[in-house]
């Protein structure tokens, strides 16, 4: 009993933070884009209503659109607006497509979704046996090709690698299309792209973590006990060093699912990124905080999950989820 | 969100694979810029580029305003202007078009778009009766046809969803509207069997918005995923040109480049001479071999691209002359006492700031090419390249100057338009304090001169005082359009009128 209680009472604690996080994020994402340079109306003027950047809008146009959209209310009260509008479950509509903004952000959904959980896929299938390998031959030649491998892997800029890739995969092989979002086949080289730079730091994060856990005393008691080495590395070395690597998967998996916006750009992928990055020059409020609202619950979830999951492999951290 | 959640995106993923097949006629376009939406109150002048979407009039690859669907138009007192609709004008949905649905277009665009109240300068419209329309503008307006033909007075029929937006726009053009995907902002058109020019030839047209990467556009035209782009990378145009697939073909367009100074008001521009000496400074030539490779001609003065009914071919412009812009800047006060390089005039020594911004590639090199050239004479220029929406907040600096693009003087195909924002003085976007009386007086009469030709001679005034006598902007090049087609794509006919292209009706393969 007295165990629920304290559960509830950390859920409830948690759900706080929760809210707070959103709150805090929201208010500072509002004033950041009231305090960008240039004269809002005007962004959105040549962005959504001229459709070229390159060309100065009227004042008479400038005025239009500061009334169309309620720009002269004070800062306070237009956030009140869009709080309110919150409140009732109504994100708003998207100044350019006319759209409602929850439409807009669900529309991307599955394409960002995809793309996240396929590149995040890849690097734990590259990184974590890599990591494990290079670990227990540390020092042999395999350990080096892995670590020197490694430092290309994140140095390499993705979008060089992902023009690399293109122009070895879909033109000179012609096996991988160049951009869109229809199929399986479009998703490979966006995917492993995105996954190549994780996977590198997932291979060194699981070498080293390895490494530490390889030189406490439990293990040299478990070798002196005479266990098998694939035990003691499979049951006591890897469980233990998977705390980090977890925390680094939800941190790289919920940096997927708030877009990459070189690569979707690229690739023409239709992500979160893209519509983030096109709404800031758009100055298309309603969106970005829509996105924003997006990416941080996203995080938070994920926060959530990897927290979740620390007891399951360390059972020292027992009962803590909810802290 | 665990593996399973994974497993079954990927799943769900794999089954929509579905592989268009290259049949035959269809096209895939990639257009460098997005779409992000349908509503044709806010995208007719997309759904006009790819021939949805039609105006009362259009305009002819020769700059000729010519009946679309309107048959005919005439006035009607001093500022009416009727339109005589032609009756064999029918939607996509086999409906025909009426004065009201004209009414209806124009009224719904200009509630929810400013920019067509601000372009079309219509006070109200009213039925004649089922295929006569009048429109009255604000002033007496000789240029409203062809501000009926802007992109986005295009007219489509009311098709609400009950929240009052259009998802599936019905309209009169050669292709009828299929789908759209907001998500991958791509648009799919089909053939208007019942056109009543004709149907088109092609079958079905893809257009794939928002392609901005120049190298992904290269690539995937190379692949085969596209079947016509625009503007590949700069530097690529002899490599495709070799690619026995590809069609390049490099297309003039109603766009240039310019110097615009900061004000020319204040000091240092407000001394003509000092404005014709930067002016002299310019080796256009160089700028367009050396940066627009090209894609690109040697302005001879005037703003107004080559070809324009209304153009004065007549300016002399400023040749590149560097001894004569040194000259000019010494008769204005402007000399080098200190022996440092730099002229200086009671004092101060002329160093300024050009502003440029980064999306139109040509730009900041462009700039810098600038600098060198001010450097001849004495100037310093430090160069800045920042989001251009920004720039205008340092239009105050002393000495600053716009190095910019994209300078578009057919988005209306008037002369109305373009001088008006660049000259008149009481046009709000002038905003560098040009004002000279004459040309005011000169603007607004054309404006409501309803006699063609007496009307372009007045624009042709204009532009002897502004380019020759004011110097008050200082043109440098043209930008042209290369366009990217397989070699099985016939039958396109480039009009400059468009910004930056429209596909024609008659292309196809073969």
């Amino acid at each position: 009993m007295l165990f629920a209680y304290s559960t509830l009472f950390k859920f409830l604690r948690r759900l706080c933070i929760f809210c707070l996080v959103l709150v805090a994020s929201s208010t500072l994402v509002f004033i950041t884009l009231h305090s960008l340079p240039g004269e809002r109306a005007e962004v959105m003027a040549r962005y959504i209503f001229l459709g070229n950047v390159e060309i100065s809008p009227s004042n008479e146009e400038i005025q239009l659109i500061k009334q169309k959209f309620d720009l002269d209310k004070s800062l306070l009260s237009q956030y009140r607006d869009w709080v309110t509008g919150i409140l009732h479950g109504d994100l708003g509509r998207s100044y350019k497509s006319n759209r409602p903004v929850l439409e807009e952000i669900t529309l991307r959904l599955p394409a960002t979704f995809t793309l996240a959980s396929v590149s995040v896929l890849i690097s734990l299938l590259i990184g974590i046996p890599l990591g494990l390998l290079a670990a227990i031959r540390q020092n042999s030649i395999l350990d080096y090709i892995c670590s020197t491998g490694a430092i290309f892997g994140i140095s390499i800029p993705n979008f060089w690698l992902a023009l690399m890739l293109i122009l070895t995969f879909s033109i000179t092989l012609d096996i991988t299309p160049v951009i869109g979002y229809s199929g399986a086949s479009h998703l490979i080289l966006p995917a492993i792209t995105l996954g190549t730079s994780s996977a590198a730091v997932l291979m060194r994060l699981t070498r080293s973590s390895l490494l530490e856990v390889m030189r406490q005393d439990y293990i040299r008691t478990a070798k002196g006990k005479g266990l098998a080495s694939r035990d003691i590395l499979i049951t006591h070395s890897l469980k233990n060093a998977l705390i980090p690597i977890i925390t680094m998967i939800g941190l790289e998996f919920g940096h997927l699912l708030g877009g990459t916006v070189i690569i979707e750009t690229i690739f023409a992928w239709p992500g979160i990124g893209r519509l983030l990055i096109d709404s800031i020059s758009a100055r298309d409020i309603p969106v970005i905080q829509g996105c924003v609202l997006f990416i941080t619950i996203m995080y938070m979830l994920l926060n959530f999950i990897v927290d979740s999951l620390y007891p399951m492999v360390d059972p020292r951290i027992g009962g803590s989820q909810f802290a | 969100m665990s593996l399973a959640a994974i497993f079954i995106a990927l799943i769900l993923f794999g089954c929509s694979n579905a592989l268009a097949d290259g049949t035959d006629q269809t096209l895939v376009v990639g257009e460098p810029w997005k779409m992000d939406g349908i509503d044709p109150a806010l995208k007719s002048y997309n759904l006009n580029n790819f021939l949805v979407a039609e105006g009362l009039t259009a305009i002819s690859p020769d700059f000729k305003i010519i009946p679309c669907i309107a048959d005919s138009w005439e006035t009607v007192g001093t500022d009416t202007w009727r339109f005589h609709l032609n009756n064999n004008a029918k939607f996509h949905d086999g409906s025909t078009l009426t004065a009201d649905d004209v009414k209806y277009a124009l009224d719904r665009s200009m509630e929810m778009n400013p920019d067509v109240v601000v372009s079309l300068n219509i006070k109200e419209i009213n039925v004649v009766d089922s295929l006569t329309v009048d429109i009255t503008t604000n002033t007496p307006d000789a240029s409203l046809p062809a501000r009926m033909a802007y992109g986005r007075a295009g007219i489509y029929k009311n098709n609400e969803q009950s929240d009052g937006s259009i998802s599936t726009p019905i309209c009169t053009g050669p292709f009828k509207f299929v789908s759209y995907d907001q998500a991958s902002d791509t648009l799919v058109t089909a053939k208007n069997e019942d056109y009543r020019d004709g149907a088109p030839l092609l079958d079905e047209v893809t257009v794939k918005f928002g392609i901005s990467d120049a190298n992904s556009r290269e690539m995937a035209i190379e692949k085969g995923e596209l079947d016509f782009t625009t503007e590949p990378p700069m530097g690529s145009t002899e490599r495709l040109q070799a690619n026995a697939d590809l069609n390049v073909t490099i297309h003039k367009l109603c766009q240039g480049y310019k110097l615009k100074f900061g004000s020319v008001a204040k000091a240092p521009y407000d001394d003509v001479m000092v404005r014709q000496a930067i002016a002299y400074a310019i080796d256009r030539k160089s700028i367009v071999d050396d940066i627009l490779l090209g894609r690109g001609g040697v302005s001879d003065g005037n703003a107004l691209t080559p070809g324009l009914e209304w153009r004065n071919n007549d300016i002399k412009g400023y040749s590149y002359d560097t001894e004569k812009a040194k000259e000019l800047l010494e008769t204005a006060g402007w000399k080098d006492t200190d022996g440092d390089g730099i002229v200086d005039k009671d004092g101060k020594p002329f160093k300024i700031t050009l502003y440029t911004w980064p999306e139109r590639p040509a730009l900041p090199l462009i700039e810098q090419a600038v600098q060198s050239e001010l450097k001849e004479i004495g100037i310093e220029a430090e160069v800045r390249v920042i989001d251009n929406s920004v720039i205008k907040e340092h239009s105050g600096e002393w000495g600053m100057i716009w190095v910019s693009g994209g300078d578009t003087c057919m988005m209306i195909p008037d002369p109305s338009y373009y001088l008006e924002k660049q000259f008149l003085s009481t046009d709000s976007t002038n905003d560098y304090g040009y004002k000279n009386s004459e040309v005011d007086e000169l603007l607004l009469k054309a404006r409501s001169t309803f006699d063609q030709d007496e009307r372009y001679d007045l624009y042709k005034q204009v532009q002897e005082i502004v380019y020759d006598n004011d110097c008050a902007q200082v043109p440098i090049a043209y930008h042209y359009l290369c366009v990217v087609m397989k070699k099985d794509v016939k039958g396109y006919i480039p009009n400059p009128a468009h910004h930056d292209y429209c596909l024609s009706t008659g292309m196809y393969r073969e």
